[in-house]
């Protein structure tokens, strides 16, 4: 009998600016948030994983064993997994491989991140774009980010204002949820973005992920266990694929689709995903995608099969991603609107399927929705983690 | 009878940024753009310095031979104090490791003595060619406010030192050299200072040593030597007019070399930027001078004779490639305030 | 000078840079023998065939642009610059690089572009050290 992993609690802190917390407050804000949200006992944790993308932000390593100290959780392993932007998901694929392995009957997975304390979040993040060519050479994500987005408007004829129009449904979102940096901000409009100034050119400021404090929390447990957890998710499959981290590398890396203008490993993890987990993209009724650009939402979105090549953008500005339309996207405000502490991002979007899953997702609530996507990209698509979670 | 040495090919490059001294001169209110006979001066990039410059210019010299023996890299303007930035050159150029590699310093004749040394070199047959580079980035020493501000450019030419197919024979040397400190950088001070009126007006640092230097070359050449033309160090668009009177030489030999008025002051490489422009025009048989300058004080003066002409196609590129920046601007790219490690400007 | 300010402490000495350096000056890429296709950075194995025996090549510098964007919030050590429009480029021989084009304005560049490899400086070395690399301009 095959072990199944379901999520039993979740937890976030608050996404912005935070002086007043350090990374340790808020660890243990996500992480009392989940193990409350769960309803367990915290002898009931039996291991752990912790995300981080820049710990030299407080000068700490191994933050496993710290967090289980923090959380005060039983004696137990506890690791520290890192996997750039995707480092979340990749604990979270970790964590619910140590449920299906037998080891471990319930474990938390925490994301946290401390930018705020740092002077450069693009500096501080400069270790994961290439170290050799790209980084040195003075380019950062926005930049390997913004000839992504030039090539996408260049193959596929989409003009900048329909790429933008992610950065305008984030806010919407965004503004309805209390652990967003963009919480009860005004609407934003298509004007205000493309005119917010350049950060890379063609993405305006408006269009960037906004680099910030937060933590976030799940618990797993193994399926089928307590009847009580009458509010779990199911975790019906959990993957990830890589692909060359340097850009000039992608092109020639994959036949017939070796350019910077395709999420190809977010192709090749959905199509597994979606495969074990018995669906296809059809069925997706809610997504969480990596937007930490505009362009970058609508390329995942494509690499998920919601929508075909060179239509992803297009479709967003016309409504198919807000509530209501056909596959609504980043319904927690995504990296623009919510914020992006990268360690935590991988596991914020977890967070978000599930509470849309329960049907506990207020004013920003996607009516009956039963199948979720949740994405992560780590690097310049050089690892992409794919997770399908089902509501019971 | 030794065997002929000499210049095989000869190329330049400059930055594009070009900034007009009459912008230096009103915001300093001191000095004259006029009376520089600078119009506008080269305002090295950010991320440009001498190595960057000369790796430019050695690219022009095509082909490179690949049995280069000896790299002399002159320049007043290292970025380094203790990096050779000839080794750096010789690994740009793919002739590392097996190459003698050395700087060459003597401020403004730090290039025309890196060509002494790469002509002495063939000629002592160690190697049959040789890389002499003259560059400076002289800029980046000038204080805001002091009047070489107004002048000081930066360039790099590289001269292609052989036995063979040669197209300006080498024919005679002479030097000048001695304590005059009519120009001087203090160890920490990232300024040139200058010597002072004393220096400046009397010619005892440059018209003297540069007319020794020519009249011992005279000397050497014997009777009857004439010139087609000669290229000068021009640390701005006045010197050779003074040189012309103090040393007899008629100043249309001088016209056909002119770089100082459109690039400033070129430091090293300024005198074999001007041997490169008079080099297209001349016919096998001419005999060209090269006369240089270094504060401190020397000169030095050569002659050579030409065999063929050399293409100054990397010069006019360098001229053409041309992009006005006005005075904020190079005060932002050569780095004239002392900032913050991390400017306020990235975390807003 | 801004110029020489390394974002983060000390932690990497001058050896890590020395080991690239012929591959950011002189363009080093390896070559396929069996599939003759060209690779950079060089590749052990050919990514397209996987022969396992690669040769070095020196390529020549020459390349056209794919794609541009124009980079408005500089790095540390980056700083100090007017936006610098920099480019997806196929070098002639067949491999792809990011690098920035130099001497050029955004809207004076488009898809297609002929340009040449220059050197010039990158972000310094941790030590602080100047560390070179290939950029591109306007083919001449």
């Amino acid at each position: 009998m095959t072990i199944k992993a379901e999520i039993i609690g979740v937890g976030m802190a608050r996404h912005g600016y935070r002086a007043d917390r350090g990374w340790r407050d808020l660890v243990f804000e996500a992480g009392s948030g989940a193990l409350a949200d769960a309803g367990i006992e915290r002898s009931t944790i039996d291991g752990g994983l912790v995300s981080v993308t820049c710990p030299e932000a407080f000068e700490q390593q191994n933050l496993g064993p710290l967090v289980a100290e923090e959380l005060d959780l039983p004696s137990g392993p506890f690791a520290q997994v890192v996997g750039a932007c995707a480092g979340g998901t990749m604990a979270f694929m970790q964590g619910v491989n140590m449920i299906r392995s037998g080891q471990s009957e319930c474990v938390i997975v925490v994301g946290v991140e401390k930018m705020s304390d740092v002077y450069s979040v693009s500096d501080a993040l400069l270790s994961y774009p290439d170290q050799d060519y790209e980084a040195p050479a003075g380019f950062d994500y926005v930049d390997t980010m913004a000839l992504m987005h030039a090539r996408y408007m260049q193959k596929y004829g989409v003009a900048p204002e329909h790429v933008a129009a992610f950065a305008m449904q984030d806010r919407w979102y965004a503004s309805r949820n209390s652990n967003a940096i963009d919480y009860r901000r005004g609407a934003l409009g298509i004007d205000e973005i493309m005119q917010s100034g350049w950060a890379s050119r063609p993405i305006t400021r408006a269009e960037c992920a906004r680099g910030c404090d937060g933590a976030a929390a799940v618990i797993l447990a193994r399926a089928g266990g307590d009847a009580s957890r009458r509010r779990a998710v199911q975790v019906a499959s959990i993957t990830a694929a890589t692909g060359p981290n340097a850009m000039g590398a992608k092109f020639g890396a994959w036949p017939g689709e070796d350019d910077i203008a395709e999420a190809v490993p977010t192709r090749i993890a959905a199509e597994r995903a979606y495969r074990e987990a018995g669906i296809t993209a059809r069925d997706v009724d809610v997504a969480q995608v990596h937007d930490c650009f505009s362009v970058m939402g609508s390329l995942h979105l494509e690499g998920l099969g919601i929508f075909p090549r060179g239509e992803a953008a297009r479709a967003v500005a016309s409504g198919e991603t807000a509530l209501g339309g056909t596959c609504p996207t980043n319904t927690d405000g995504g990296r623009i609107g919510l914020g992006h502490p990268t360690g935590a991002t991988g596991i914020s979007i977890i967070c978000e399927t599930v509470t849309q899953l329960r049907g506990e997702a207020g004013e920003r609530q996607v009516a009956d929705a039963r199948v979720g996507v949740a994405q992560s990209m780590g690097g310049n698509n050089a690892v992409s983690a794919v997770a399908v979670l089902k509501g019971n | 009878m030794t065997a002929a040495v000499g210049i095989v090919d000869l190329a330049f490059a400059a930055p594009s940024g070009r900034l007009a001294t009459a912008d230096v001169e009103a915001v300093w209110q001191s000095g004259s753009a006029k009376r520089s006979g600078v119009r506008e001066r080269a305002v090295l990039d950010p991320d440009a310095d001498v190595i960057t410059l000369a790796a430019e210019a050695a690219r022009r010299l095509a082909p490179l031979p690949s049995n280069i023996g000896a790299i002399f890299f002159g320049t007043q303007s290292s970025p380094d104090l203790s990096r050779s930035a000839a080794a750096v050159l010789a690994d740009m150029l793919g002739i590392a490791p097996a190459v003698f590699a050395t700087d060459v310093r003597f401020s403004g004749k730090s290039g025309t003595a890196a060509l002494a040394m790469a002509i002495a070199w063939v000629r002592a047959g160690f190697s049959e060619y040789a890389l002499a580079v003259g560059a400076d980035a002289l800029c980046l020493r000038a204080a805001p406010g002091d009047p070489l501000e107004m002048t000081a450019g930066a360039g790099a030419a590289c001269v292609l030192v052989g036995n063979t197919n040669i197209a300006a024979r080498f024919e005679a040397l002479a030097s000048t050299a001695s304590d005059a400190a009519d120009g001087f950088r203090l160890e920490g001070d990232p300024y040139v200072r200058s010597g002072g009126a004393g220096f400046a007006s009397s010619g005892i640092g440059d018209l003297q040593h540069m007319v020794g230097a020519w009249k011992l070359l005279l000397a050497r050449l014997g009777d009857g030597a004439d010139f087609a033309a000669v290229a000068a160090q021009q640390p701005d668009g006045r010197l050779t007019g003074r040189l012309a009177r103090a040393a007899g030489i008629d100043a249309e030999l001088f016209a056909g070399g002119s770089v100082a008025p459109m690039l400033g002051d070129l430091g090293a490489a300024s005198p074999l930027a001007a041997l490169l422009r008079q080099m297209e025009e001349r016919q096998p048989g001419d005999r060209v001078g090269l006369l240089s300058y270094g504060f401190g004080a020397g000169s030095d003066a050569l002659s050579f004779i030409v065999e063929r002409p050399i293409e100054a196609g990397s010069f006019h590129q360098a001229i053409g490639r041309r992009r006005p920046v006005d005075y904020a601007t190079a005060v932002r790219w050569e780095g004239r305030y002392r900032r913050h490690a991390h400017p306020l400007s990235v975390f807003e | 000078m801004s110029q020489n300010v390394t974002a983060r402490p000390v932690v990497a000495g001058p050896a890590r840079a020395w080991r690239t350096r012929r591959n950011r000056y002189g363009l080093v890429g390896s070559h396929c023998p069996t599939c003759q296709s060209c690779s950079f950075p060089p590749r052990r194995r050919c990514p397209r065939c996987v022969d396992a025996v690669q040769e070095e090549t020196v390529f020549s510098g020459r390349g056209t642009v794919i794609c541009l964007a124009e980079d408005h919030s500089p790095l540390v050590g980056h700083g100090d610059r007017a936006p610098r429009p920099f480019a997806m480029i196929r070098l002639e021989e067949g491999p792809v690089l990011m690098a920035e084009v130099v001497d050029a304005e955004y809207d004076g560049l488009a898809p297609e572009q002929p340009v040449e490899m220059v050197i010039r400086k990158w972000r310094p070395e941790q030590s602080g050290l100047a560390l070179y690399g290939f950029k591109f301009r306007v083919a001449s």
